[in-house]
């Protein structure tokens, strides 16, 4: 707990007050988010815009507790054994999660869900190297979260692909006024 | 000047390096402040004596390792610029640059990650300095026909997607991530991921390539 309080730049009562332990402060953060399920409205391709909005979401949902990334980067690099625990729960309820959001539009979505996972573990890793103490500030710039949005986007589009060539190439245009 | 008898300098370099190679995977892997000069002593099959002469202190250890360039930056890029090779192709090539990297050198990437959080400069500026060194190696694998917009989503989709993979990769196999990173079948689930992830195709400009 001392080495969390470290790493987290607070004290060790600090952490205690919110969490009685180490399991505590990693089940805290593996709390799903509710999720409406999503309305496939019948051949029409996904909403990306709305879905982005969806799986964005999600992800603005853990960032409301920016000093647990850095306790779960610092037990990943180290690989702690509660932080290994804590991953393998992690990524299981977050498939668990998004598979169905993906469902609708994407027959076989396993291999989107692991790469938004690997894509926004990321942004997580270099949110807590880039950032330090200051993660608060970062998460809150306006180009922080376009980028978080523009990427996941990037995704769903590229998706597409596999499940229906042809929807694809219609939202490539979208892509690329996407970029800008 | 120790008057020590000198001994032969190649045995020297080759038990130095011994000992920054054990010190460089029980930071990456246990990290700085939990790993113990005993333990290092341990593992090259020293004294603590012996290392203390190489070594008076572990923070000895650490500088060294942040200041000797310890292959922390991209080698020479891999199949340069093959002709038939299609934009797709080369952003897996370049994943498999950055995943050959990670394999090889992950302790000493997870150590110089440690030591950012942990706030040492040295190891800030390295990190950004061994960034840049991967941009500029990037930008040869990314179709120049795209603008520079795409291109620089093309390479934050790149980068970070092969980020994640590390580190989760990492965080899941511990001691095994090497070999996991470099087995076959784990490359080619990722390419499929990458072309999820950096879509380029999406991008092509087919009129503009025939021109």
């Amino acid at each position: 707990m001392r080495a969390i309080g470290l790493a987290a730049g607070v004290t060790d009562a600090a952490i205690y007050y919110h969490f009685s332990s180490k399991a505590a402060i990693l089940r805290a953060l593996l709390v799903e988010p509710e999720v409406m399920p999503p309305h496939a409205d019948g051949g029409a391709g996904p909403d990306i815009e709305a879905l982005t909005e969806e799986i964005t979401g999600i992800f603005w949902r853990w960032a409301e507790q920016p000093e647990l990334w850095r306790i779960i980067v610092v037990g990943g690099l180290e690989y702690e054994p509660s932080t290994v625990d804590f991953f393998a729960s992690a990524g299981a309820g977050y498939r668990r999660l998004v598979e169905p959001l993906l469902q609708p539009w994407y027959p076989e979505p396993a291999a989107i869900v692991e790469t938004l996972r690997f894509v926004l573990t990321g942004v997580i890793l270099e949110t807590v190297l880039n950032s330090g103490d200051h993660i608060h500030t970062a998460l809150r710039h306006p180009g922080y979260r376009r980028r978080v949005r523009r990427l996941v986007s990037l995704i769903l589009k590229g998706g597409l692909e596999s499940a229906a060539p042809g929807l694809a190439r219609e939202a490539a245009a979208g892509a690329r006024t996407g970029v800008n | 000047m120790p008057l020590m008898k000198p001994r032969p300098s190649a045995r020297r370099d080759a038990t130095r390096r011994r000992i920054l190679e054990a010190a460089l995977s029980l930071f990456g892997h246990k990290g700085f402040e939990r790993t113990t000069v005993r333990e290092i002593a341990d593992r090259c099959g020293l004294t603590d004596a012996a290392l203390y002469y190489y070594f008076p202190t572990k923070q000895d250890m650490l500088e060294t390792l942040l200041t000797e360039n310890w292959r922390l930056s991209p080698g020479e890029p891999c199949g340069r610029r093959g002709h038939r090779a299609t934009p797709e192709e080369r952003l897996c090539q370049l994943a498999d640059a950055m995943l050959d990297d990670l394999a090889e050198n992950g302790a000493a990437i997870r150590f110089l990650r440690r030591a950012v959080i942990a706030g040492a400069p040295e190891a800030v500026a390295h990190r950004r300095q061994r960034w840049q060194a991967w941009v500029a190696y990037a930008s040869d694998y990314i179709d120049e026909t795209l603008s520079a917009a795409e291109r620089r989503l093309i390479m934050d989709a790149v980068f970070t997607f092969v980020r994640g993979v590390g580190f989760l990769t990492h965080a899941e196999h511990g001691e095994l991530t090497a070999s996991v990173l470099s087995s076959p079948a784990f490359r080619a689930a990722i390419h499929e991921q990458l072309r999820i992830a950096a879509p380029i195709h999406l991008f092509a400009r087919p009129n503009l390539r025939l021109a």
